[in-house]
């Protein structure tokens, strides 16, 4: 699938990469590094995130967030079950 | 109140169960606005006699069982397991709940537990794994699914952060 077609200004608003002062998260800059040394594709997939879901999900209550995210999950079970896949 | 969701349900029948337990996983990541797609309940549970208790009691008064049993013999879970260090993948009802005694060597819930927030829920408090450590554990479990969430773990924990 390609990738979003709008101005620059719009897409750096919604897709980012990494930001610098999460570097020097003393939990999270750590783990960081060591991707980037052991799988820096995820480094770089972290600029691919559409931050409008996750904007989305912040304006939400935790409880709406977990209702939606279980109402989404059952959806895919049952669209799974309909075409006939197994349950893992 | 109505609850739908047999996750749901599970989740307030541990609490008002007494069950003292930190939710990891995919639903910690959802409660704190990552958007992903979770299709089982991660929990990681206190591991003293009377809380080990609570939770058994509570498991076999739901009828959980060993989902992980090619024999399908409806195994229930045991007191000595819930006390031990490995991981327990149930099926409860309609729910796929893993009751994980660690999730990482030396990362019980008595280790964890200054890394978690209480999210409100159903008129309760929720305890959750928060992102910094959820995404260090999944770093560490360094399996292909695990890594593949990372990325929108790491976006939402910036989101969540407010700007300088």
């Amino acid at each position: 699938m390609g990738a979003p077609t709008y101005d620059e200004q719009t897409l750096a608003a919604y897709f980012q990469p990494i930001h610098a002062e999460t570097w020097d998260d003393p939990i999270v800059g750590p783990v960081l590094r060591q991707l980037q040394q052991e799988a820096p594709d995820v480094i770089l997939a972290v600029a691919d995130v559409d931050r409008s879901q996750i904007f989305d999900a912040l304006a939400q209550s935790p409880e709406d967030r977990l209702a939606r995210a279980l109402r989404l999950a059952a959806f895919i079970e049952r669209t799974r079950k309909t075409m006939g896949h197994a349950d893992r | 109140m109505r609850i739908d969701d047999p996750s749901e349900r599970a989740l307030v029948d541990l609490l008002d169960a007494g069950v003292e337990f930190i939710v990891v996983g995919g639903l910690a990541a959802v409660l704190q606005g990552a958007p992903v797609v979770t299709f089982d309940l991660d929990i990681v549970h206190r591991q003293t006699l009377e809380n080990v208790d609570r939770l058994l009691a509570l498991l076999l008064q739901q009828g959980a069982y060993h989902r992980l049993d090619l024999a399908n013999r409806r195994l229930p879970p045991t007191r000595d397991a819930l006390l031990g260090r490995g991981h327990l993948n149930l099926a409860m009802g309609d729910t796929k709940l893993d009751v994980l005694c660690e999730i990482d060597p030396h990362a019980a819930y008595d280790d964890l537990i200054d890394d978690t927030e209480i999210v409100p829920f159903k008129g309760r408090g929720l305890r959750v794994l928060d992102l910094q450590r959820l995404i260090q554990a999944k770093a560490a479990a360094g399996r292909p699914k695990d890594r593949m969430a990372l990325p929108v773990l790491i976006a939402a924990l910036e989101a969540r952060k407010p700007p300088r």
